[in-house]
């Protein structure tokens, strides 16, 4: 498997703190895989350092054997990086149909001449992702008046419409009730199968676990581990770092304060 | 009909081509400035200057001030992709004090005398009536109004919006947030142009003081009032605004405090402006009309996140 995405040395600092240090890992054409850690653990902020919202402060991004390090956001989603964000961004004053036809319009009319075109009524690609998010039947309603888990649905889909190689889902499934997220878990899955790769934050680990093929550990903006989920999950550095563990110490290393 | 109302009507009309212009940056693309005056006063001297020294007969003048006000829309719209919201406000309102002062202390622009003897517009020969260019004024709010409703419907017009409605996720769906705001105020500019033309050649002369802050602050009111993001509310809140002082004398002088108190109890009482989706005369006039190509839907399970919040985006 070709690597599409490599991610070398990438440190980001916001004032004196570092958020992201010295991170170093792959993504392989067709792989679902997962970051995981601890809350401030710089995993967004690696995430848009990926997705060029963010220029990292050392480092470098290559997407398809591309340095894309100094491309802004909208140049790496062109070339294929489609992202969804923590805490959700549809576009409020826009149905879900047309969040999908942003993507689906400038996947196919880049430049300002071109995206003079009058838009048709119905659009076969716009209707395609629709139903492949399960989003056909409210396709005319505004995105607020939806639950949280097909709002999500809903920047997947807008992502989608982009046709990205690469897809960043950043907490898909927070906040969404078990049998959302087994319905997630299937759309994720669904989308290995049209040949996306997807890289993805998440918290719930049940979830990481059984749908990525890979985990990423961050510490502190450090990699820690980068394996499968089973060999992650014995990683006694994973685990003392982050999982969690009875503490040898017992209660006495509770709060000193 | 008298001289009198030709000029009313001639004005508004001119006047719902400024609104329209303006609202295609701020109520769709959600960058709010206080520069149209100064592309109006662009638009107007070019004609001018075209019309007096360069002996540029009408309508040509109409494209040639429009091309140059589009430039000067675009080179508007650099410094403001560096700045968002007040800052945006603030930059814009500097770059209209800016032009004002150009116009009038540069000799070339007639400093503080302005440029005088535009002649009327004339057709093969023949000086147009003041009905006729009455006409015209309508064609070319009409051609705007249109052209508008037209561009709504491109897959530009949905990328405007989806940039003023959140610039982190347009960005992340490919969409260039700087290209699209410099286009936008570089149509802005274009239909700024055709009615600063309009108005040179109308009412003959041109001053600075017709373009200062003051005109922008109406134009924004025009928007504002009647519903930014739509195209209805801003052109009748045009032809009010502009015909209004004209028609109930006694009121010109007061003119800016009865804009002031409009604004103001219209971002109180119906953020979304009079007739912006979700208002109150809207709802009543007719529940298909809210239905644009870009509109909210306005149903009734949906009308508590129907308008804008007090305060929110696209208020001052």
């Amino acid at each position: 498997m070709q690597p599409l995405l490599k991610v070398e040395s990438l440190t980001r600092d916001f004032g004196g703190n570092r958020a992201v240090d010295d991170a170093t890992f792959r993504v392989s054409e067709g792989e679902v895989v997962g970051l995981i850690g601890p809350n401030g653990a710089g995993k967004t902020t690696l995430f848009n350092c990926v997705s060029g919202h963010l220029r990292p402060t050392a480092g470098t991004v290559r997407f398809a054997d591309v340095d894309v390090t100094r491309l802004p956001a909208h140049a790496r989603a062109r070339r294929g990086i489609g992202r969804t964000f923590q805490v959700v961004r549809p576009f409020r004053s826009l149905t879900v149909r047309q969040q999908v036809e942003v993507g689906a319009g400038v996947a196919a009319y880049r430049s300002f001449l071109t995206s003079l075109a009058p838009r048709p009524r119905r659009n076969r690609r716009v209707d395609a992702v629709l139903g492949d998010l399960g989003l056909a039947d409210v396709a005319d309603r505004l995105v607020d008046t939806l639950p949280l888990g097909l709002q999500r649905q809903v920047e997947i889909a807008r992502a989608e419409a982009l046709e990205p190689r690469l897809l960043l889902l950043d907490e898909p499934g927070a906040g969404l009730t078990n049998p959302e997220l087994a319905e997630l878990s299937r759309h994720v899955r669904a989308l290995r199968g049209r040949g996306r790769t997807v890289l993805l934050i998440e918290h719930a680990m049940d979830f990481a676990m059984s749908t990525c093929d890979r985990i990423i550990v961050l510490v502190e903006g450090r990699v820690i581990a980068d394996d499968t989920p089973k060999r992650v999950q014995s990683d006694e550095q994973v685990i003392a770092a982050y999982l969690g563990v009875e503490d040898p110490v017992g209660p006495l290393s509770e709060p000193a304060r | 009909m008298s001289e009198y109302l030709v000029s009313i009507i001639t004005l508004a009309a001119i006047w719902v081509v400024l609104a329209l212009s303006l609202n295609l940056v701020t109520g769709y693309a959600g960058q709010v400035s206080l520069a149209q005056g100064a592309l109006f006063g662009v638009g107007a001297y070019a004609a001018a200057i075209a019309a007096t020294r360069h002996n540029v007969t009408f309508p040509l003048d109409i494209p040639l001030a429009a091309a140059i006000t589009a430039t000067a829309g675009g080179l508007l719209a650099l410094p403001a992709l560096r700045v968002r919201h007040d800052f945006l406000v603030l930059t814009t309102m500097g770059v209209n004090f800016v032009v004002v002062a150009i116009f009038q202390y540069v000799d070339y622009f007639g400093a503080s005398s302005g440029i005088v003897g535009i002649p009327l517009p004339a057709l093969a020969g023949r000086t147009l009536s003041s009905h006729e260019v009455m006409a015209i004024a309508i064609g070319l709010a009409a051609f705007t109004f249109v052209s508008n409703w037209c561009l709504l419907r491109t897959w530009f017009g949905l990328r405007m919006v989806a940039i003023r409605d959140d610039e982190a996720a347009a960005a992340a769906t490919g969409i260039s947030v700087a290209a699209t705001k410099i286009w936008a105020f570089v149509l802005a500019g274009a239909y700024a142009g055709i009615a600063g033309a309009l108005y040179a050649r109308f009412i003959g002369s041109v001053f600075p003081s017709s373009f200062g802050f003051v005109e922008s602050v109406t134009i924004l009111s025009m928007v504002i009032l009647g519903g930014e993001g739509t195209l209805v509310g801003p052109l009748v809140a045009a032809v009010i605004l502009r015909s209004l002082p004209e028609v109930l004398r006694p009121l010109a002088d007061w003119r800016l405090v009865v804009y002031g108190l409009a604004l103001a109890l219209v971002i109180r009482f119906q953020p979304g402006g009079l007739l912006g989706h979700g208002s109150i005369l809207r709802n009543l006039f007719s529940r298909r009309a809210a239905r644009g190509p870009l509109a909210r839907e306005v149903r009734t399970q949906d009308a508590g996140s129907a308008g804008r919040p007090a305060g929110g985006r696209g208020g001052v």
